[in-house]
């Protein structure tokens, strides 16, 4: 069974510390998201897993193969999506796609057909050079599925692309963590809550929170609610709330829908319920998703 | 080291070289220079050489920068081009750097080495055998220079390569330490009498000593009055044995070197 293992991994950059003393252990099939701030440490992690730094202290393990020592077997079992990366600009599709599957199997030949499936290719006899950004994401990740990888490394495989294209990873990503390990950074809390199983938390070098996505919404329950009434309501009324501490802010987005900020305790989103049923509540639910909770309280 | 991903390598770099503007200029520079030589001879705005060793040096004449020229430019991003969002893919590939660069080196010299050897030696020797019907005696040991100077040309500039993040710098500072710098020490080292054994320009010149009737002496002093001064130029010219050994230091020293350094290269941010 895939495993990444990172074992008091830390990396210094001259006196800054990028990560310290990480350690986490993933595994079997499914997507574990990568959660933080900038400069937290995930790409630094990522690029620890694939062999593009070395760790000053620490291992990172691929399969029970350390990185740093065995670079070629642990990357065998890998296949990353690190920063901006681009397929050979001199190559076509086909022909980088077919390059991608050769270094690793000079006898494997890719579906291509599927590959077109999954990712809707731009024509196979482009030159990459003349792709746009998403078409070159597309080709990339094309060849990453087309190796076959057992462990995924993907940093933010949706930075930059249009929200079509971002839904087409989201959901090839759903395919792929189906028979694979696929460890995720992303600042899109939507697209971890969408297609990850499991959060680990990094902030400032250190992992600070890990568990499933679950578990972490359930631990960070939403302190926001949004509120919609089916006739108008002053802001006056929302105000005296907030005098009486019931709630700390308010955002208006009509005369009858707004947003609410509160403790997030049950008794208060209770006392909320019974201030507006009388002025028509219509509906009442969580304005950030549980994730979303925990990311702000965790990197604040 | 596969044999099956050296392949693969081996033939996307020639591809990669064979595709790039640079082969497509440099090949075409090379053959209008190598066309001057006969057109000049046949409009008769010079004369031909007297011998076959005279032309088959003048043939060979700055040979050295025509090669440097050549590799800084074909090869001057052979390994920088890791350096930046491509590398992103070619390194977290389960293949050893060494292979990578290997077939980089290969590659690039497979590249410059048909050119120089299609250009210099064999149309070099078509045109002496249509002047004068006949080449030089010297004529494979000739050949055989010229392939080990493209060699250790091409692993000078691969090392240079793996100094530089940006492709387009480690090709500028290939072709400006080998142009400009280089010739600058050897005029220096002109008046000082100094051998310059450890550059490989002067290694370079065995190739039209190699050419020449008799082989030219290993030291000539030459005194010079000019205005009332009185200076002595010292000419060394290297040995056939000589010349082979710095060519195969260049050669086995710059690759190891290249290696220690890539192997060893962090990419902490893309050019």
């Amino acid at each position: 069974m895939a495993e990444l293992v990172a074992e008091s991994l830390t990396k210094n950059f001259g006196g800054f510390r990028a990560l310290d003393e990480v350690s986490f252990k993933l595994g079997g099939n499914g997507c574990h998201g990568y959660l933080g701030p900038n400069g937290a440490g995930k790409t630094t992690t990522m690029k620890l897993f694939t062999s593009l730094l070395r760790p000053s202290r620490g291992k990172a393990l691929v399969n029970g193969f350390e990185v740093s020592k065995h670079p070629t077997q642990a990357l065998k079992s890998i296949g990353a999506l690190i920063e901006d990366p681009e397929p050979y600009n001199f190559m076509t599709v086909q022909e980088f796609v077919e390059f991608a599957v050769r270094i690793r199997d000079e006898n494997k030949r890719p579906d291509l057909t599927h590959l077109n499936d999954l990712l809707d290719l731009p024509p196979m006899d482009r030159k990459c050079s003349r792709l746009s950004k998403g078409q070159k994401r597309r080709v990339y990740i094309a060849a990453l599925a087309a190796q076959d990888p057992e462990i995924l490394i993907l940093d933010e495989p949706s930075a930059g692309l249009d929200p079509a294209e971002s839904v087409v990873f989201r959901n090839m990503i759903l395919q792929l963590k189906k028979d694979r390990t696929v460890f995720l950074s992303s600042h899109l809390l939507y697209e971890v809550t969408q297609v990850c199983d499991s959060v680990l938390f990094i902030n400032k070098g250190k992992i600070i929170e890990s568990g499933t996505v679950e578990e972490l919404s359930r631990k960070f329950v939403s302190r926001a609610v949004r509120i919609e009434l089916s006739g108008p309501i002053d802001e006056s009324k929302l105000k005296a709330l907030q005098g009486r501490g019931l709630i700390s802010g308010f955002q208006m987005e009509s005369d009858r829908a707004f947003t609410l900020d509160f403790d997030g305790k049950e008794e208060t989103r209770k006392a909320l319920v019974d201030e507006f049923y009388p002025l028509g509540l219509r509906t009442i639910q969580d304005a950030k998703l549980g994730l979303e909770q925990a990311y702000l309280d965790l990197v604040k | 080291m596969t044999t099956s991903n050296f392949l693969t390598l081996l033939r996307a770099s020639l591809k990669f070289y064979i595709s790039t503007r640079r082969f497509i200029i440099m090949t075409i520079l090379y053959v209008v220079l190598t066309a001057i030589g006969p057109l000049v001879i046949a409009l008769k705005i010079e004369p031909n050489a007297p011998d076959v060793y005279s032309f088959t040096q003048g043939n060979f004449s700055g040979f050295s920068y025509a090669v440097i020229l050549l590799a800084a430019i074909l090869a001057g991003d052979a390994l920088s081009q890791d350096f930046g969002r491509q590398g992103l893919f070619t390194l977290t590939q389960p293949v050893r750097r060494s292979t990578i660069l290997l077939s980089r080196y290969l590659a690039a010299f497979l590249t410059s080495g048909v050119i120089i050897f299609v250009l210099f030696d064999v149309a070099g020797f078509a045109l002496s055998q249509y002047y004068y019907g006949q080449i030089v005696p010297n004529a494979a040991p000739i050949i055989g220079a010229t392939m080990l100077l493209v060699a250790s040309m091409v692993a000078t500039v691969v090392l240079f390569s793996s100094l530089f993040k940006s492709p387009v710098i480690s090709i500028v500072v290939a072709v400006l330490f080998f142009i400009l710098a280089i010739p600058i020490i050897t005029g220096v080292l002109t008046f000082v009498n100094v051998e310059p054994w450890f550059l490989i320009t002067y290694a370079g010149g065995v190739v039209s000593a190699l050419a020449a009737q008799s082989y030219p002496p290993h030291f000539v002093a030459t005194p010079v009055s000019s205005g009332g001064i009185n200076i002595t130029i010292y000419t060394y010219t290297p040995t056939a044995l000589e010349a082979t050994a710095i060519m195969l230091a260049y050669l086995v020293g710059a690759l190891l070197l290249a290696w220690f350094i890539y192997s060893r290269k962090e990419i902490k941010e893309t050019a």
